[in-house]
């Protein structure tokens, strides 16, 4: 393939997974009589909700990333709401919604005044009773999103209470005594879509999931997850809450410490962590090691101000220009020279902080560079092509003077490879501003490191780097941070070294599996996929013999899913929904057995295990009888007999080992019919 | 998997089954392919929209149900070119308005954050390709057709697919050697 072919695929393979993060759900299908539909041409509504009147002909769709649901449609115009569990899966894990700046910040002492301030200036977006207690959630006018609920807040018995713990990070909590003996936690997990919540007791400063507390309950605002619980014991009794989320494409750890509580108020936040943008699942409890065991005097991360928020992002391409259209609009706040070239750094008028330095810019030459790479995190850097060599600066927003160390790295680790020369540092408009000359062309750079310690806190960012244009920044390609990390408590392994793995072989990206398997059409005569299909395995189970049909002039995984299984002259698919890594599909098909097959869309022989599980979970209960496994065109597909009938499974746990990857699927079960597929009710994925 | 779908108590209930599940299990992807070829949700929506509408209104005239799959993409592609149109039409008749309200690689600001510069540039590149050209280009690089599935959906020869994307590459190509 020549490098422009090259090219279009790595973009429309971006645009992909951009569009896959993007769009999870389809408007209402609103299908006209045809002489109502006659009517229609020409005036063409251009947006489905601005439709009016609900039409006699709906269908609502929403897939959640793995599970196509249909659902009824839509009364009223109301939002459709999926019936399953949250799913999580094909979308890689996106970065944060950036819109919630959060601002005012939560002031504990001043939480639990009347509700009539908060009410005048914003709009009531979802109510409900929690422990005993109604309450209604506020979302401020003229916002929308995470950032809405948390320039909003919460009104319990009439009083209001913020929501918005300090720096707007992707999942909040709050922690408030609002009377009746028991906490009150609600906050927001800002990915789009809805979050699976689990809170546990903890230790401030770690990732420690102590005591599980009862799973508050979480419903869609606005695109983003609200949730709110009841906890077993007063608000006073909780030092530190743990709080783990799962977003369709990834999952948050926020640790939380709290001070002196006060009837009728929020808990004031004393200390707070997070990792964020872990792959779906993946949370690491005991990070970031044993070093860190509770008792020990730890130091707590600050909260740092929220005075970043980074609109709109450098773009590469427009980078460079000539300096006038910044420095008109901003304020000098420092000047020097690096590597032999002089620099003038810029705020933007009206702002201060990182805030005002990533909104204004960098001068060399007489030249303006952007300082903003994207979502506005506490530690952001930018690399340049200036004048022949690498220039690397940026802004670390916590208070303080902070050291930065900078290192070659690999993209998406958090290794420290060769370590490189140091930046300068200073303090402008109270946060670090830093700026290096490094030992090479910007092109020769496809990943930094750039771990610093602010007072009382550190970060870890891995970035990696595109195709660098002489006199431009390089375009960021990768970005992953770990924030409010305790000072020097870098954990350059995390997550774990990840091999090389092949790329899964699913289906296309508009594929939902077609004909995605319907459990009421299943169990048919075969003939019908058996005279489009080529048979490509065989084998017997449990005294059942069964063939595999892969479809014409399709292969691997696809191929399969597309096709499907005869076993006793009847056809079953074997698509679940989304074209997801590792697919599993439940029949009764066998006196008393339920059977259980599917494929492994990963490269080479799987390891597959099944589990009794829980819906809406990762838990592996009992284990089950392994299936018998084998390669069938480049990918694995696995049958095996259950010991019990298919009714009698209400959630299945598949986890599948291929070469070099492991991925979980959990999947609920509906009422099953015999001699037909049990329909899935609910799947989730950690690919 | 389990479906709920409604279904009103129209005069054809076999259109109305067939398009409602066709729309429940490609909508999505539909949209995601009017996406990346628009870099406008709302616009893909509309077009979906409308391909599925026009997919209703001629079921009966479908000579075989199972390609319909194939005339809703080829709809799609249609509404998309017609929506691209539109909007040069647009922007030709007012450059003011053109050069405040220009067209986005992607409409949202996290897809810009997300999207690199060197893929927004390739996929504003292949925007401007003659329609032939970018619909083979996406059909191929997306969804990953092959060059026969690419010919169906395009109503066009398999041969006529290949020159296709013989010449877009070679103007993608001159592109972006007078861009660097």
């Amino acid at each position: 393939m020549n490098p422009v072919e090259d090219r279009v695929r790595a973009a429309m393979s971006a645009a992909g997974d951009q569009a896959a993060r993007e769009i999870r759900t389809a408007p209402p299908l609103r299908l006209q009589s045809p002489s109502v539909a006659g009517d229609r041409r020409g005036h063409s509504p251009r947006r489905w909700m601005r439709w009016g009147a609900p039409l006699t002909a709906a269908a609502a769709v929403a897939v959640v990333a793995v599970s196509l649901v249909v659902v009824r449609g839509v009364q009223n115009d109301s939002t459709v709401s999926a019936k399953p569990a949250a799913s999580t899966g094909a979308a890689a894990a996106g970065a944060p919604v950036p819109d919630s700046s959060c601002a005012p910040t939560t002031v504990a002492s001043a939480s639990g005044g009347p509700a009539s301030a908060l009410t005048s200036a914003a709009t009531e977006v979802a109510s409900g009773t929690t422990g005993g207690q109604a309450w209604t959630l506020w979302s401020k006018k003229g916002e929308t999103g995470a950032r809405g609920i948390e320039d909003g807040g919460l009104v319990v018995g009439g009083r209001a209470y913020g929501l918005c713990p300090g720096y707007p990070n992707p999942a909040e909590l709050e922690l408030a005594d609002v009377g009746g003996g028991h906490g009150l936690a609600f906050g927001v997990v800002g990915y789009p879509g809805l979050a699976k919540v689990w809170l546990y007791k903890s230790t401030v400063g770690t990732f420690e999931t102590g005591e599980r507390l009862p799973s508050p309950q979480v419903q869609v605002v606005d695109g983003v997850s609200f949730f709110i619980g009841a906890l077993p014991q007063s608000a006073c009794d909780y030092r530190s809450l743990e709080l783990n989320s799962t977003s369709p494409g990834a999952s948050d750890e926020h640790n939380l410490g709290f001070g002196a509580c006060t009837s009728g108020r929020l808990v004031p936040i004393t200390a707070s962590q997070g990792i964020w943008q872990l792959q779906p699942g993946h949370f690491v409890s005991n990070f970031p090691g044993g070093s860190l065991s509770s008792g020990r005097g730890v130091p707590t991360a600050n909260v740092p101000g929220a005075d970043s928020s980074c609109s709109p992002p450098t773009k590469a391409s427009a980078s460079g220009g000539p300096a006038s259209a910044l420095t008109s609009a901003a304020t000098e706040v420092a000047s020097g020279t690096t590597g032999g070239q002089a620099w003038t750094l810029w705020s933007k008028k009206g702002e201060t902080g990182a805030r005002g330095i990533e909104d204004g810019g960098l001068v060399v030459d007489s030249r303006a560079y952007g300082l903003c790479p994207g979502y506005p995190n506490p530690a952001e850097l930018e690399l340049a092509d200036i004048g022949g060599r690498a220039l690397v600066y940026g802004v670390v927003g916590y208070p303080g003077l902070a050291k930065v160390w900078l290192y070659k790295s690999t993209v998406g680790t958090f290794e420290t490879g060769e370590q490189l020369p140091s930046p300068q540092v200073q303090v402008v408009d109270g946060v670090s501003f830093f700026i290096g000359a490094l030992p090479q062309s910007a092109c020769d750079y496809q990943s930094l490191e750039l771990n610093s310690t602010s007072p009382g806190v550190s970060d870890e960012h891995n970035l990696g780097f595109g195709a660098c244009t002489s006199g431009r920044p390089v375009p960021i390609t990768a970005s992953q941070g770990i924030w409010q990390l305790p000072p020097g408590h870098f954990v350059s392994n995390f997550p774990d070294s990840r091999p090389s793995v092949g790329a899964a072989s699913i289906p296309a990206a508009d594929s939902s599996c077609s004909p995605t398997t319907v459990a009421s059409a299943s169990g048919g005569p075969a003939s019908a996929l058996t005279s489009a299909a080529t048979e490509v395995a065989s084998g017997t189970t449990s005294g059942q013999a069964w063939t595999l049909w892969s479809k014409k002039g399709e292969t691997g995984a696809r191929g399969i899913e597309d096709g499907g299984l005869v076993v006793g002259g009847r056809a079953y698919g074997l698509c679940p929904g989304f074209p997801n890594p590792a697919e599993l599909e439940l029949a009764d098909v066998a006196g008393g057995h339920g059977l259980a097959f599917g494929v492994v869309g990963y490269p080479g022989a799987a390891k597959v295990r099944l589990y009794q599980s829980t819906t809406g979970t990762f838990d592996t209960g009992q284990a089950l009888p392994s299936p018998q496994v084998q390669v069938v065109d480049g990918v694995s597909f696995f049958i095996g007999a259950l010991p019990q009938s298919a009714c009698d499974y209400r959630s299945l746990e598949l986890n599948a080992t291929s070469p070099g990857v492991t991925d979980q699927h959990n999947l609920g079960f509906g009422a099953c019919t015999a001699g037909r597929l049990v329909p899935i009710t609910a799947s989730q994925g950690a690919w | 998997m389990d479906t709920d779908t409604p279904l009103r108590s129209g005069s054809r209930p076999e259109a109305d089954e067939a398009v409602t599940a066709l729309y429940a299990a490609h909508a999505v992807g539909l949209i995601r392919l009017g996406f990346v070829i628009l870099g406008d949700r709302g616009a893909a929506e509309d077009v979906v929209q409308d391909a599925f509408i026009g997919l209703y209104r001629n079921w009966d005239r479908l000579s075989d149900p199972d390609n319909a799959l194939t005339y809703a993409r080829s709809s799609v592609l249609n509404g998309c070119r017609g929506a691209l149109r539109s909007r040069a039409r647009r922007d030709r008749r007012d450059r003011a308005a053109a050069a405040r309200d220009a067209w986005p690689p992607f409409d949202s600001a996290e897809a810009a954050v997300l999207l690199s510069e060197e893929h927004q540039e390739v996929l504003t590149a292949v925007r401007k390709l003659a329609d032939r050209q970018r619909e083979a280009l996406t059909l191929r690089y997306y969804l990953g057709l092959s060059t026969e599935e690419t010919a169906r959906v395009m109503g066009i020869s398999p041969g006529t697919v290949k020159s296709a994307l013989s010449r877009a590459i070679a103007t993608l190509g001159r592109t972006f050697k007078d861009e660097s």
